[in-house]
């Protein structure tokens, strides 16, 4: 009921209501004129960090502001007990009010909203006036949902009023009173869980229609993030590529071998058109590009018979038609099932980089490959000895190193060469964002176009995926900490992992036994294993965001699996620690600009994936054949 | 011996007469008893109202705006608990008491309900009964003689046993103060 019904009740001479100097009452008072969007169908943009502060509680307790917000959704009032303007403190009151019988009849609000109101006034308003203020709502069962709160004194007080620019003027009165006026204006913060100050309302916003509307769009928000992440793999979950994976719907884009029909092509051939937005892809003087070259190199990539048991080729974690990368794996598997720390790296446009593997510990490509050659949990090679006897025993292969290569014949150099021959091939720019910015083709969307200037502006991902007027490589090459090698090391993992089971089926399991089951996991530094520089520590590679639309999941452990939990780990600020890169820090994107982000990142696919694709299958694998002499133990006995 | 505890005596009497005197009211709690003078020029005492549960409201005669209405709402509360009207006691307290003669105040209050008490006293006391319920009041000048009276006007409610058991902040609707007072009763 109103203050002025009330009033036209009374009694009838002193009702003077067309003399009060106040005429004109808040609409907090009044049904609400106007119809409110639908909660969850706008944004609430965070208007910066609600300040902490130190309080007194009811009980004479001292307590920080933060930690009486709690977990939920928090309207801050201030408040003093000798406010009397009728549009100032007793409408916070009035509509405060209403608030909390709403909290009281909803339990969705009962678990996610309360009402802090703190006093401006230390001297008269002790924790004891605070208690008598709850004590309105000792009989009912909601009463930490509003909670009255006051300060020791002026000294804890005026950082808080500063911090949420409170202006209070503290009028004196007469010498031998101490007490003063106190005006303010009227000012009722919402403030999120995660402590954002999401709205502030003023006398001609605060109604407790608009406040629950706006309550119910955070809640919805929220919900909509926790389901996203619950079918999600999350920063800490190994995630096979799964865009789609949680839907029943899902089919692989892996092709078995007898369906796969490719085209052999002159991988050279491609390269000018392939390489627009690149620039020009430089070789080492000694091993120029030639078909013969590239040929050979395809040759050894797709021979199974390079691992220690014949089984295993780099194609098989540089999976062609998964941007030859694995999408089904967050961090890649070698020989016999052995776990590697790390997601394996696109091939896509390899020849352009300087750095190598997500640590940078190697510079060119024809020294690259004896790491996997050689690494015991990839292709599990003892030696290099081993490599080179067995690929002399293979095929023609001495016969066509001589060719290639008529200076070295069959060497460990030249057989680098030859594999560094074919990954420099594998050139993938010419994308429709290529065509766009440099051939000002109207080749992408206009919410790709937002999600360049956000790329480029706000969100500045530019800083480290560089693009510049002559070519984007969109990478700098160079080592920063985001947190997600942090989080690993630290153990940052929840108790509980969602696991999808099938497409659309998940089940959650406790983290122990999950643990229990799994292989004990490496420790990874990043780039402070190569370095030993301990500022190093979990810093690794900005990969090229080229084709980031083929190559998840991604970082450099693959957990995550699709553009949007990338773009939104970022807008977060990454997973904060001591030595991340002061680059990253929240971004406060839209929901709105998060998809533009990412429909811009669709744009990077090269135009000629499909022919690299199609070349790829038409090439034959490697296998053990009768023919082929058993090296294993160089006995006679022949199985295979 | 006999002499030194004399003098203990009447030192220790001597301290606690100090602390009485300058005791902060902090000390002895928000609330609590007081005198005044009711609208028949009687003495007021608020303890005199035990038994019943008393709601208590400052304000003045000359008020413009929230005097009336708060009055009202005292008004209306009689009227919601008529059965138990007995047991409660109103009480309007005049912070202007040189305007407020009790003929203005006994009009006043009678205005709105006969069973309501309006009472004042003299400066001094008013501060002290102020300061011992944590509200305030300011004078502010107007053009002439004429002035308003800034003050405190949350609803004070004292139970049955003369504590003050809960500060109903100006604002809350009055559906809230009948339910409160009744919660007492």
């Amino acid at each position: 009921m109103g203050i002025s019904r009330v009033c036209k009740a009374g009694a009838l001479s002193v009702c003077l209501i067309g003399l009060w100097p106040q005429t004109a009452f808040a609409i907090g008072y009044e049904p609400l004129p106007y119809e409110l969007p639908k909660p969850g169908t706008y944004e609430l943009p965070s208007l910066g960090l609600a300040a902490d502060g130190e309080v007194l509680t009811s009980d004479g307790d001292s307590e920080s502001l933060h930690n009486l917000f709690g977990s939920g959704n928090v309207l801050l009032a201030f408040i003093y007990s000798t406010c009397n303007d009728v549009n100032g403190c007793p409408l916070s009151s009035y509509v405060l009010y209403k608030i909390s019988q709403k909290i009281r009849s909803d339990e969705r609000l009962r678990d996610s909203l309360r009402i802090v109101s703190l006093s401006f006034d230390p001297l008269r308003d002790t924790p004891e006036v605070m208690n008598l203020y709850e004590q309105n709502f000792s009989v009912e069962v909601m009463r930490d949902s509003w909670q009255f709160v006051t300060t020791a004194g002026e000294q804890q007080l005026e950082p808080i009023l500063a911090a949420y620019g409170q202006d209070v003027q503290r009028i004196p009165e007469s010498e031998t009173d101490t007490a003063s006026v106190i005006s303010h204006t009227l000012r009722v913060f919402l403030i999120d869980e995660k402590k954002r100050i999401r709205n502030i309302y003023n006398v001609d916003f605060l109604h407790d229609e608009l406040v629950i509307n706006d309550v119910l769009t955070l809640l919805n928000h929220h919900e909509k993030e926790e389901k996203e992440k619950s079918i999600s793999t999350g920063i800490f979950k190994p995630g096979d590529f799964r865009e789609g994976y949680n839907s029943a719907a899902f089919s692989t884009k892996a092709q078995s071998i007898e369906t796969r029909e490719g085209e052999m092509r002159d991988l050279l051939e491609l390269i000018p058109d392939s390489s627009l937005g690149l620039g020009k892809l430089t070789v080492p003087e000694n091993n120029s590009l030639t078909s013969t070259r590239v040929n050979l190199g395809r040759k050894l990539f797709f021979d199974r018979r390079l691992s220690l048991n014949d089984t295993f080729s780099c194609a098989m974690c540089h999976i062609p038609e998964q941007g030859f990368t694995s999408n089904e794996m967050a961090t890649a598997v070698g020989i016999e099932g052995r776990t590697v720390r790390r997601n394996a790296p696109t091939l896509l446009n390899a020849g352009y980089l300087r750095t190598l593997f997500h640590d940078g510990r190697e510079y060119s490509l024809e020294q690259q490959i004896w790491a996997p050659l050689l690494a015991d949990n990839e292709m599990a090679n003892p030696s290099v000895g081993y490599v080179m006897q067995k690929v002399e025993k293979i095929d023609n292969y001495e016969e066509l190193f001589r060719a290639a290569y008529p200076q070295h014949g069959l060497t460990m150099e030249s057989l680098g060469m030859a594999m560094a021959s074919y990954q420099r091939t594998l050139v993938a720019g010419n994308s429709p964002f290529d065509q766009w910015f440099y051939r000002k083709l109207d080749a992408i969307s206009d919410d790709a176009k937002k999600g360049y200037e956000l790329f480029v502006g706000k969100a500045n991902c530019v800083s480290c995926h560089s693009i510049s007027a002559k070519r984007a490589l969109l990478t700098d090459e160079k080592f920063h900490n985001t947190g997600i090698g942090y989080s690993r090391s630290m153990g940052l993992v929840k108790d509980n992992v969602v696991i999808n089971i099938a497409p659309g089926i998940f089940v959650s399991v406790d983290r122990d036994i999950v643990d229990s089951v799994s292989e004990e996991s490496h420790s990874d530094l990043g780039r402070y294993e190569i370095t030993q520089n301990p500022a190093d520590r979990w810093r690794y590679r900005t990969p090229s965001l080229r084709n980031v639309g083929i190559t998840g999941p991604y970082m450099h452990d693959g957990s995550l699996s699709s553009l949007r939990e990338v773009v939104q780990f970022y807008n977060n600020g990454g997973i904060p620690n001591k030595e991340q890169s002061p680059l990253i820090r929240p971004l406060e994107l839209r929901d709105s600009e998060v998809s533009n982000l990412v429909e811009f990142l669709k744009s990077l696919t090269g135009s000629n994936v499909q022919a690299l694709i199609s070349d790829a299958f038409a090439a034959p694998i490697g296998d053990v054949t009768r023919r082929d002499p058993n090296w294993v133990h160089g006995s006679a006995f022949d199985i295979r | 011996m006999k002499i030194s505890t004399q003098i203990l005596h009447r030192l220790f009497t001597a301290l606690m007469l100090i602390y009485l005197l300058y005791a902060p009211p902090s000390i002895a709690g928000v609330g609590g008893d007081f005198s005044l003078t009711d609208q028949n020029g009687d003495v007021f005492r608020l303890s005199d109202s035990r038994g019943k549960v008393v709601l208590l409201f400052f304000g003045y005669t000359y008020c413009p705006d929230i005097c009336p209405t708060e009055l009202a709402k005292i008004s209306f509360v009689l009227q919601q608990l008529e059965k138990n009207a007995d047991d409660i006691h109103c009480v309007f307290v005049s912070v202007d008491p040189s305007r407020d003669s009790t003929d203005l105040l006994t009009a006043y209050v009678q205005a709105f309900d006969s069973r309501i008490s309006g009472v004042t006293g003299t400066e001094n006391e008013l501060a002290s009964v102020a300061s011992q319920y944590g509200i305030s009041y300011t004078v502010n000048q107007l053009a002439g003689a004429n002035y308003t009276v800034d003050h405190t006007a949350n609803f004070y409610i004292i139970d049955k046993l003369g504590k003050l058991a809960i500060i109903v902040p100006y604002g809350f609707p009055l559906d809230h103060l009948v339910n409160s007072v009744k919660g007492l009763l």
